[in-house]
C-alpha cells in the first residue's frame, strides 16, 4: 500500500480565487526519495501542508499511512509519521533552549520524561548538536537552527521527512552537511520528500514531482529534465549546471548530455578520454576591466557588537579593503563570518570602532558627515528585501527613497519609471499594482527598484537570488550583470560558488570577522581549499579535480576548453 | 551610534548558570518565594525592616555566587528618571506635615516626611530590583514556565490549562529576540533607503513619521512569524488543551522543604512585627 496517496485533490486558500492546487493525484511508496519542483507560487508548500493535515483539501482525499488527513483524530498518527521542516529555520523553533526545543514534539505526545530525554539525546547526537544542547536557540547559526529543526522532528520518531526548501538559507558547507545527513537517513529507510529550487538537488532524487501553477505536470523520475529540456523554462525551471555542461561537452563526449549526476559524469569522462594533463590551455576568465578611481577604502577597521554586554562579539577584525569604481566583487563566507557587518559598514549603517574609513570621498566617522545622503549614494539591498516593502502600491514604495532625498513631482516620476524599467518591470503596468498582488520574483525586483531609484553609485546586495525559483533567479542575475555593464559598482554576497564565478572576477572571503582572501575568484578555487572557509568547489572544478586536470578548470568554459582541447589532440594522434 | 543594536539594549535579567542552592531550588518554590518577598518589601517600613530586607537579599545574592554590584548595574539607565521623581516627591507633592520644614527654597520646602518618603521610595525600588534580577539570574525561562505550570494547576480543571499557560510564557520569551532582530533588520533597510534612523541628527516629528514605514513591515513580519510558528507547533503534534509531558520533571526534596520553612518563618516574623507589634511606626 502506498505511504502517501493524493486522490484528485484541490485546494484554495480562503479569499483567493485561483486554487493553490488543482486535481492532484499521485501515490508514493515508503522509503522513496522524492523531489518536488516548480516555480515560486506553483503550490509546492501547499502540498506539504496537505500531507501533514495542516490544511484539508476542498475536494478529493489525501491519505497518509492509511489514514485520511482531513479527519482531526488522525492528525497525531499522521504527524508522528511524516514530519515537516520549514524553509526558514528560525521560525519553527518553539523553545528558548536547544534541548527543550528538541523535546517539544515528544512532550506533546505526553511521553515519559525518561523516554523524552533518551530521544532528545539521540536526535541531537544524530544532528551533531549534542555540544550545544544547553545553548539558547537564538544564538545558533542558520545551519545549526536548521539541524535543530530536523532534530525536533526526528525526536518524534517519524519515518518520513518533508523539507520545504530547507537548504535555501544555508551556505555551501551547511547544505553539504544537510545532504549527507539526509542521504544517511534515506539509506536507513526514511522516506524523504524535498521541495527544492536547486536543480542539482532535484536531479539526485529517485522520484520527481513537477508542479506548475497549481497543477501536476509530471510525476516520474528526474529523467524528465532530460526529456523535456526545451520546456523547462515554461515551468520556471532551467537545466542544472551539470546538464548545461553535458550539453556543451556532447560534441566531444557523446552521451554526456544525458547525464544527471556528477559521479556519472565523472565516470563517463574518465572512461572516454585519456586526459593529457599538461597540455590543456586555460584562458583567464572574463575581460579585465579597466579600473576606475578608488571610491571606498577601509584601513584596519574593527567592529564589535555588545561591547559593554557580558559576551562581546568581534564581528570585524582589522579589515583593510579598497574598491574601485566599476568593479564587481563577490563576497562569501559562513553565517556569522562578518559579511553582513562588512556590508553595513560600507553603507555607513554601522560605524567602525577603530580604523579608518572613506566612502565616496566622505568620512562617516566625522560628525559633520551627512550619513543620510551618503547612504543613498551607496544602495544596500538586504536579504529578502521584499519583506521590507511597506507601501500599498509598488510605485509608492519605489518612490520612498528619492522622496527622502527631497525629489518631487515630474523628476520623481522619472526616477520611479527609470528604476522599474531597469529591473524589467513595466512602469504603466506596475506602478499602481498592489504590492501584495505580485509574485515572489516580482516583489524582489520591485525592492531592488526601490534602491535603484536613488541612483546609487555603488550597489551592495545581500544574497539577491536566495529563495527564488531557477528562472527568476537567472533573470535577476542578468539584470544585475546589465547594471554592472552600465557602470554600476557591485558588491554581492552569495552562497553559490557558481554565481560568484559568473558575476565577478574579484572575490572576498570572510572567516570569523577577518578578511582572509581578497583576489581573483577563479584563483581562489585553484589555490586554496574552499572547505576551510565553509565553502565548496564549483562543479567544473570538482569534475576537473576528479579527472586530475592541471591547471584546475574553474568555470564551465575552462572545463569545456580543457576537455575539448585534450580530446581533439588525442584524436589527431 | 548603537541605535540598531536592539537586542543588547534589552536588559531583562539574564540567566547565569550556576550550581548554588538558589539555582537548584524547585522552580515553583522560587516563584512563590519571589512573590512572598515582593509583598514583604512592599509592606516594609523604612526602619528597621527595609534595610533588613535588603541585607537578607544581599545574603541570598552571596549564596547564589553572584556579585551584588553586577546585579545592581542594570539600574543605571533608570537612575535619572528616579532622581526626577525623587525631586518632584520632595518639593512638589504636599503632605500632612507635623514638623517644620528643614529647608526652604523660595515657595518650596522640604520636610522630614518628604525625606522619609523619598528614602522609602529609593529603598523599595533598589530592593525590589535586586530581588527580581536575582530571581531571573538563577531561574531559566523553562523553570519559570514549569513553575508557573505547577502553581496554576489547582486553577485549571484539567492539567492542560496550566500546560498552555506555561507555553504562553515560553513563547513570549522566545519572541523577544525574534522581534528585536526583525525590527533591527527593517530599521536598517529603511535607513539605507534614506530614512534618518541612526544619523547624527534627527528631528522629533520626522522621527515619528519615520516609524510608520517601520511598523507596517514589523507587524506583517510578526504576524507571519506567529502563523509559521503555529504551523510548526501543529506539525509537531501540539494541540491546545491536550495533556503534555515534560522533558525535566522537578522533584521536591529536603532542601526545598527547609527553604520553604525558613521563608514562612521569615514572612511571619516580618508581618507579625509589623502589624501586631507595630515596630517601625505607621508609615506605609
Amino acid at each position: 500500500m502506498a505511504f502517501i496517496e493524493f486522490r484528485d485533490v484541490s485546494y484554495s486558500y480562503p479569499g483567493q480565487k485561483r486554487p493553490a492546487l488543482q486535481n492532484i493525484s499521485f501515490s508514493l511508496e515508503k522509503g522513496r526519495h522524492l523531489a518536488v519542483v516548480g516555480g515560486n507560487g506553483s503550490g509546492k508548500s501547499t502540498l506539504t501542508r496537505l500531507i501533514t493535515g495542516l490544511v484539508s483539501p476542498d475536494s478529493g482525499t489525501v491519505v497518509v499511512d492509511g489514514k485520511e488527513t482531513s479527519l482531526k483524530k488522525n492528525h497525531r498518527h499522521i504527524r508522528t509519521r511524516a514530519g515537516l521542516v520549514f524553509q526558514n529555520p528560525s521560525t519553527q523553533i518553539v523553545a528558548t533552549v536547544v534541548r527543550e526545543d528538541a523535546a517539544f514534539g515528544p512532550e506533546n505526545l505526553a511521553l515519559d520524561s525518561a523516554e523524552i530525554r533518551e530521544r532528545v539525546a539521540k536526535s541531537l547526537e544524530d544532528n551533531s548538536l549534542s555540544p550545544l544542547a544547553k545553548r539558547e536557540t537564538h544564538m545558533l547559526s542558520a545551519g545549526q537552527q536548521q539541524r535543530l529543526a530536523l532534530a525536533g522532528i526526528l525526536a518524534m520518531g517519524t519515518g518520513c521527512l518533508i523539507l520545504d526548501e530547507a537548504e535555501s538559507m544555508l551556505n555551501p558547507a551547511g547544505r553539504n552537511q544537510l545532504n549527507r545527513l539526509l542521504d544517511d537517513l534515506h539509506s536507513r529507510g526514511y522516506t524523504i520528500i524535498r521541495i527544492t529550487h536547486f536543480m542539482e538537488q532535484a536531479s539526485r532524487a529517485q522520484d520527481l514531482l513537477l508542479l506548475h501553477e497549481g497543477r501536476l505536470v509530471s510525476f516520474g523520475t528526474p529523467r524528465l529534465f532530460l526529456d523535456s529540456i526545451d520546456r523547462l523554462e515554461s515551468w520556471s525551471l532551467k537545466p542544472s549546471s551539470l546538464q548545461s555542461l553535458g550539453h556543451r561537452l556532447s560534441p566531444v563526449f557523446p552521451g554526456s548530455e544525458a547525464v544527471l549526476k556528477e559521479e556519472e559524469m565523472i565516470a563517463l569522462l574518465k572512461a572516454s578520454s585519456p586526459v593529457d594533463s599538461g597540455r590543456s590551455a586555460v584562458e583567464p576568465a572574463g575581460e579585465t576591466v579597466t579600473p576606475g578611481d578608488v571610491i571606498m577604502e577601509l584601513k584596519g577597521v574593527s567592529r564589535a557588537y555588545g561591547a559593554k554586554g557580558p559576551s562581546p562579539v568581534q564581528a570585524l577584525k582589522n579589515v583593510s579593503f579598497s574598491l574601485r569604481r566599476g568593479e564587481s566583487v563577490a563576497l562569501m563566507g559562513t553565517t556569522g563570518s562578518g559579511k553582513s557587518t562588512f556590508m553595513q559598514t560600507l553603507n555607513s549603517l554601522l560605524l567602525p570602532d577603530s580604523g579608518e574609513i572613506r566612502i565616496l570621498g566622505e568620512n562617516p566617522l566625522d560628525r559633520k558627515c551627512d550619513l543620510q545622503a551618503l547612504r543613498s549614494r551607496v544602495g544596500l539591498v538586504m536579504q529578502q528585501p521584499e519583506k521590507q516593502l511597506f507601501a500599498a502600491l509598488v510605485g509608492d514604495d519605489v518612490a520612498f527613497g528619492p522622496q527622502q532625498m527631497g525629489i518631487k513631482g515630474r523628476e520623481l516620476s522619472i526616477r520611479v519609471w527609470g528604476a522599474l524599467e531597469q529591473v524589467g518591470l513595466d512602469f504603466k503596468e506596475f506602478k499602481d499594482r498592489p504590492v501584495r498582488a505580485m509574485s515572489g520574483g516580482q516583489k524582489r525586483k520591485a525592492a531592488l527598484a526601490g534602491v535603484l531609484a536613488m541612483k546609487p553609485e555603488v550597489l551592495l546586495l545581500d544574497e539577491p537570488t536566495a529563495g527564488l525559483d531557477p528562472l527568476s533567479s537567472d533573470n535577476l542575475e542578468a539584470i544585475l550583470q546589465d547594471l554592472h555593464k552600465e557602470g554600476l559598482t557591485l558588491l554581492t554576497v552569495t552562497h553559490s560558488v557558481e554565481q560568484a564565478l559568473r558575476i565577478s572576477n574579484r572575490l572576498l572571503v570572510f572567516r570569523e570577522g577577518e578578511l582572509v582572501y581578497d583576489g581573483g575568484t577563479a584563483e581562489f578555487f585553484r589555490s586554496t581549499n574552499p572547505g576551510e572557509y565553509g565553502l565548496d568547489l564549483p562543479l567544473s572544478a570538482r569534475i576537473g579535480g576528479a579527472l586530475n586536470l592541471n591547471p584546475l578548470p574553474v568555470t564551465p568554459d575552462e572545463l569545456v576548453l580543457a576537455l575539448g582541447g585534450s580530446r581533439r589532440e588525442a584524436a589527431d594522434e | 551610534m548603537n541605535d540598531f543594536d536592539l537586542l543588547n539594549n534589552i536588559s531583562l535579567g539574564q540567566y547565569r548558570p550556576g550550581d548554588s542552592l538558589l539555582h537548584k531550588l524547585h522552580p515553583a518554590l522560587k516563584i512563590s518565594a519571589l512573590v512572598l518577598l515582593m509583598v514583604l518589601v512592599l509592606i516594609s517600613p523604612l526602619l528597621p525592616h527595609l534595610p533588613l530586607m535588603f541585607l537578607l537579599i544581599t545574603l541570598m545574592v552571596r549564596l547564589s555566587g553572584q556579585s551584588l554590584f553586577k546585579l545592581l548595574k542594570g539600574t543605571g539607565p533608570v537612575l535619572p528618571f528616579l532622581l526626577i521623581i525623587a525631586l518632584i516627591q520632595m518639593f512638589l507633592i504636599p503632605r500632612e506635615y507635623s514638623t517644620p520644614s528643614l529647608l526652604e527654597l523660595g515657595p518650596f520646602g522640604v520636610h522630614r516626611e518628604d525625606l522619609i518618603f523619598t528614602a522609602k521610595l529609593f529603598g523599595r525600588f533598589f530592593t525590589l530590583f535586586l530581588l527580581f534580577t536575582l530571581f531571573t539570574t538563577v531561574t531559566t525561562i523553562s523553570e519559570i514556565s514549569h513553575g508557573a505550570e505547577i502553581l496554576f494547576r489547582p486553577i485549571g480543571r484539567k492539567r492542560a490549562l496550566s500546560h498552555d499557560l506555561s507555553l504562553v510564557i515560553t513563547i513570549t520569551f522566545r519572541f523577544i529576540p525574534i522581534l528585536a532582530m526583525e525590527a533591527e533588520h527593517i530599521t536598517k533597510a529603511q535607513a539605507s533607503r534614506g530614512g534618518s534612523f541612526g544619523t547624527w541628527k534627527t528631528g522629533l516629528i520626522k522621527k515619528i513619521r519615520l516609524y510608520i514605514p517601520l511598523l507596517v513591515p514589523l507587524f506583517i513580519a510578526a504576524l507571519e512569524r506567529a502563523e509559521t510558528l503555529v504551523e510548526a507547533m501543529e506539525a509537531r503534534c501540539y494541540e491546545p488543551g491536550q495533556e503534555r509531558s515534560r522533558l525535566t520533571e522537578y522533584a521536591w526534596n529536603g532542601r526545598d522543604s527547609w527553604s520553604l520553612a525558613v521563608l514562612l518563618i521569615l514572612f511571619l516574623l516580618f508581618t507579625g512585627s509589623r502589624f501586631i507589634l507595630s515596630i517601625g511606626g505607621n508609615y506605609v
